[in-house]
């Protein structure tokens, strides 16, 4: 934009320069009335500094001068670029035409001789200030535009710049899949990316000006009010959309907002990415579906395995209910008396319908293993009660085979924190083992007492003095289906699941159980059980929470008071 | 002195031979009943000392039979032992919550079941194992 310039009015400085006083005061007096600023100077040297400091409007200027002369101060001014615009007006004598050109050679502007008329002198003055104040003017404003030219040169170049920069920052936002949309606070869209108009299928052109969330018919998972609540707050907001596109469909995005606000602070424009995951929602939710499924086919499996197994155990029961009864009934001769050898065979059938019955018992007891349906309830078992129920269990087996049960307990031998069927199980599952194992007219013995390496548990014994067990084989003994592949004990019979069942149970009790081969002959099969005291109750207790001691002692007096 | 009534219900025929045999042989008297409708008529028309009851029945459930047994008066003092071949794990907690007095796990041993009936029909002549 371009502007006169302010020159302002000041009265105009006039500098008159002779070496003789009254020429001076002449001039003086004859320009006093065109209201001037009039200085004046004596000698040339003077002439120069007064114009270096005063920069005066106009010169008058007297030629013949002692020391530096007229044309000599001529010269310096019109050579300095300061001061080469101030006209100079040469005072020289009548008829004196060398001095006249001499002098306008040097560069002044006008001249006047001796004596100078005064008429003549204002109107010279008067016209060449005219023409100084003009000069000025132009010069000023010449000045300004250039100045505004080179401003608006830089400005244009800037500008240029910054559209380079536009441009790129469009390309590469254009290079995004993502949709990038720029709308102002009344959701009118300012900028539609190229990856916009791919995802939505508007052009640019007829996206820009329309509000977005009527054009993209918007659904938010939270209340919009809350989305602009979060965004004014924090000057972004993150989340997941559903758009529709042009043609109807819906694209579920993930939407990043960002707050623009101009200088004063007042939000203006809100920029957003939209990042199109229909593919990975759809990807998710047919994942969760087949997860689901799956979960399901593994219930529906667990539920059929349930089922099938009581089915079967029902199934396989039921047989062998009658085959028992009627054997029983044979044995018991109450159909007629039976011969040594038809009771010997009965004896025979007994014995087989037995293993049968144990053999449905174990797959049922690893099934419940398996599915964890078996419950271990903890609470104090008295050893000795265990081993002598275990006894009563297998003395007609034991007796059968002529082997002897014996045990040996120390007294004030503290219970186990057990489970009182399950370590009875246990015990079952060893002494029949042992037994099995033993030759005939053998002997089985239980040994208990606290273990030596930590006396929080009890150590358990079952030791036979049969073949004993390879130290190979004893490293797979509880595996599960373990059978020994030897085929000398004929004898033994069996799914092989019973000491899998008798370690699952002692762990899940909290023990161990091992086996080796004792130095004699025969093998200890042996285990761990937690022995019951105060602490194995309270002790999580008191791990768990922080009780303090008073507590502790009502606890441990309620716990005592229990046994 | 009679014999002890005892009404068995069962639906398998080979098993009810054999009660009818081994039972008979031990001086009880037997009553048969194959399902749960008969179970429900047989009981009324006998009136026995004792029901012993399989849980796997057609035409009703043994638990559905033995809360109707329990629920009529009269036929609620019979002391009922549930029998079955399912499995023992949460079937004996149930049976004996809902009012039988004993559960035998098939296939039993005859002096298990022999113990049980003389302790519930009060012929404490056979030792009686520990219940647990």
């Amino acid at each position: 934009m371009s502007r006169i310039p302010d020159i302002g009015y000041h009265p105009a400085r006039v500098l008159i320069v002779d070496d003789e006083r009254h020429n001076r005061q002449l001039m003086e007096v004859m320009l006093t009335p065109e209201g001037l600023l009039l200085q004046t100077a004596a000698t040339g040297e003077e002439a120069l500094a007064m114009v270096a400091r005063e920069r005066p409007d106009l010169i008058l200027l007297d030629i013949m001068m002692p020391g530096m002369d007229g044309y000599e101060v001529v010269a310096h001014i019109k050579g300095s670029l300061a001061s080469k615009n101030i006209p100079i007006i040469m005072i020289t004598a009548l008829g004196d035409r060398d001095a006249r050109i001499r002098g306008l050679n040097a560069g002044a502007e006008d001249f006047l001789t001796k004596p100078v008329d005064r008429i003549e002198l204002c109107v010279r003055v008067r016209n060449l200030l005219r023409l100084k104040a003009y000069g000025d003017y132009f010069d000023k404003y010449s000045q300004m535009l250039e100045g505004e030219v080179v401003s608006r040169t830089a400005d244009l170049a800037e500008r240029i710049k910054q559209a380079a920069i536009l441009s790129e920052q469009a390309a590469l936002l254009d290079l995004a899949q993502d949709a990038i949309v720029v709308r102002d606070m009344r959701n009118r869209i300012l900028f539609w990316s190229r990856g916009a108009e791919v995802m939505y299928g508007w052009l640019s052109t007829e996206a820009v000006g329309r509000n977005t969330h009527e054009l993209l018919k918007t659904e938010f998972a939270e209340p919009s009010e809350q989305i602009e609540v979060t965004l004014l707050r924090q000057g972004q907001w993150e989340g997941e959309a559903i758009h529709h596109r042009r043609d109807g469909t819906r694209v579920c995005v993930a939407s990043r907002w960002a707050l623009q606000r101009d200088p004063d602070g007042a939000p203006v424009r809100i920029l957003t990415i939209n990042s199109d995951i229909t593919d990975r929602k759809q990807a998710e939710s047919e994942r969760k579906a087949a997860e689901e499924a799956l979960e399901q086919i593994r219930k529906d499996e667990m539920r059929f395995k349930d089922e099938f197994l009581s089915h079967v155990s029902h199934e396989l029961r039921s047989p062998l209910t009658a085959i028992k009864q009627f054997t029983t009934i044979l044995l018991g001769g109450l159909a007629g008396e039976l011969n040594k050898e038809q009771h010997e065979y009965q004896e025979i059938v007994l014995k087989n319908v037995r293993q049968l019955q144990s053999m449905i018992d174990d797959l049922l007891e690893v099934t419940r293993l398996q599915t964890g349906k078996l419950t271990i309830e903890l609470e104090n078992v008295s050893v000795s009660n265990a081993v002598s129920d275990s006894f009563n269990t297998l003395q007609e087996t034991a007796r059968a085979k002529g082997v002897t049960l014996s045990s040996d307990l120390p007294p004030g031998l503290p219970s186990a924190h057990a489970d009182q069927t399950r370590v009875r199980q246990i015990l079952i599952i060893l002494l029949d083992n042992a037994i099995k194992f033993s030759p005939p007219g053998g002997a089985v013995h239980v040994q208990a007492r606290l273990l030596d390496e930590d006396p929080h548990f009890l150590l358990l014994e079952v030791s036979d003095n049969g073949c004993g067990i390879s130290p190979e084989i004893a490293e797979r003994i509880f595996e599960r289906l373990f059978q020994e592949s030897e085929p000398i004990k004929a004898s033994r019979k069996g799914l092989g699941l019973g000491l899998y069942i008798g370690k699952e149970l002692v762990t899940r009790q909290g023990g161990q159980i091992w086996v080796k081969r004792r130095t004699e002959q025969g093998s200890t099969f042996s285990f761990t059980l937690p022995a019951f005291s105060v602490n194995s109750v309270i002790g999580p207790l008191i791990e768990t929470s922080n009780l303090d001691e008073s507590l502790t002692v009502a606890l441990i007096s309620e716990v005592a008071n229990r046994d | 002195m009679t014999n002890k009534k005892i009404l068995i219900v069962e639906d398998d025929a080979d098993v009810r031979l054999g009660y009818q045999v081994f039972l008979k042989a031990n001086h009880y008297d037997t009553f048969f009943a194959a399902d749960g409708v008969s179970a429900m008529s047989e009981a009324r028309k006998h009136q026995p000392d004792l029901i012993i009851l399989d849980l796997g029945l057609p035409a009703g459930d043994g638990f559905v039979v033995l809360e109707r047994l329990l629920a009529l008066t009269h036929l609620s003092l019979i002391p009922v032992l549930v029998v079955s071949a399912r499995e023992a794990l949460g079937n004996k907690e149930r049976a004996l919550k809902a009012g039988a007095k004993a559960y035998l796990q098939k296939p039993w041993n005859d002096h298990e079941l022999l113990s049980i009936l003389g302790q519930l029909l009060g012929q404490p002549e056979l030792p009686v194992p520990q219940p647990r």
